[in-house]
């Protein structure tokens, strides 16, 4: 029989290589998972006194502001900018 | 409901403050059911707890708290999947990889969790087509050089 002369052939093309390059990524996150669910409580506290003490990254130009956009000192404060598009295609 | 938990111990946790991940998380899809706990002295992280097994727990933190210019689109599956009415009432985390060297700690920005406050729906993204890492270093390596320090 000579079936799998054929079936070699089967599978090699574009949408095949765009496959295999969401499987790389699905395993890159997946290792990461792995690795951070093996985190102890050892040293969140001192990491969160660092984030305290950390300013956000340069903030980019932002839509006009709210009244509580900045705070005491004049900062702005970071804001959330997921951007949601409803099912039938208008943004909100 | 009372888990026992690997850091935490026993712990009790109320059916309200169950989220349900019907998705899981990358590589943990049998586990669906987390809770957030978070200490004081923590603050802004949390610890998104499994309930399922209570060995499982992931340190989360809002992205923007490090990140402040951090954007995605949320795609309609995900609208779908979380029922997703107001985007106001969605938290975003990013989980959080722990180093010996606290400053070297990285959060995974390709793969947020999102979680919809309002029926404690929750899942794990994968951005599509995006630059994002996933170990972008939350803190800045000033004093750099010491790339040898973890053989």
């Amino acid at each position: 029989m000579e079936i799998g002369r054929n079936f070699v052939k089967i599978g090699v093309d574009a949408p095949r290589s765009v496959k295999v390059h969401r499987e790389e990524i699905y395993e890159r996150i997946r290792e990461e998972n792995i690795q951070a669910g093996q985190a102890g409580t050892g040293g969140l506290s001192r990491a969160a006194e660092l984030l305290k003490r950390k300013k956000p990254n340069p903030v980019r130009p932002l839509p006009p502001a709210d009244d509580d956009s900045t705070d005491a000192g004049g900062n702005e404060r970071p804001r959330r900018r997921v951007i949601v598009r409803k099912p039938d295609g208008e943004k909100s | 409901m009372k888990i026992t938990t690997r850091r935490f111990g026993r712990i009790e946790v109320d059916e309200k403050a169950l989220i349900h991940f019907p998705e899981g998380l990358v590589g943990f899809e049998d586990f669906t059911r987390y809770t957030l706990i978070s200490n004081p002295d923590e603050e802004p992280f949390f610890w998104l707890q499994g309930v399922d097994d209570g060995d499982l727990a992931f340190v989360a933190v809002d992205p923007l708290t490090f990140e402040s210019d951090y954007d995605f689109k949320v795609e309609d599956e995900t609208i779908e999947l979380l029922k997703i009415e107001d985007p106001a009432d969605l938290r975003l985390l990013t989980i959080v990889t722990m180093h010996s060297d606290i400053t070297r700690m990285t959060a995974n920005l390709l793969a947020p969790v999102l979680i919809n406050q309002r029926n404690n729906l929750g899942c794990q993204l994968i951005l599509r087509d995006s630059d994002y890492s996933t170990k972008t270093p939350m803190f800045a390596q000033e004093d750099d050089g010491s790339e040898g320090e973890n053989p």
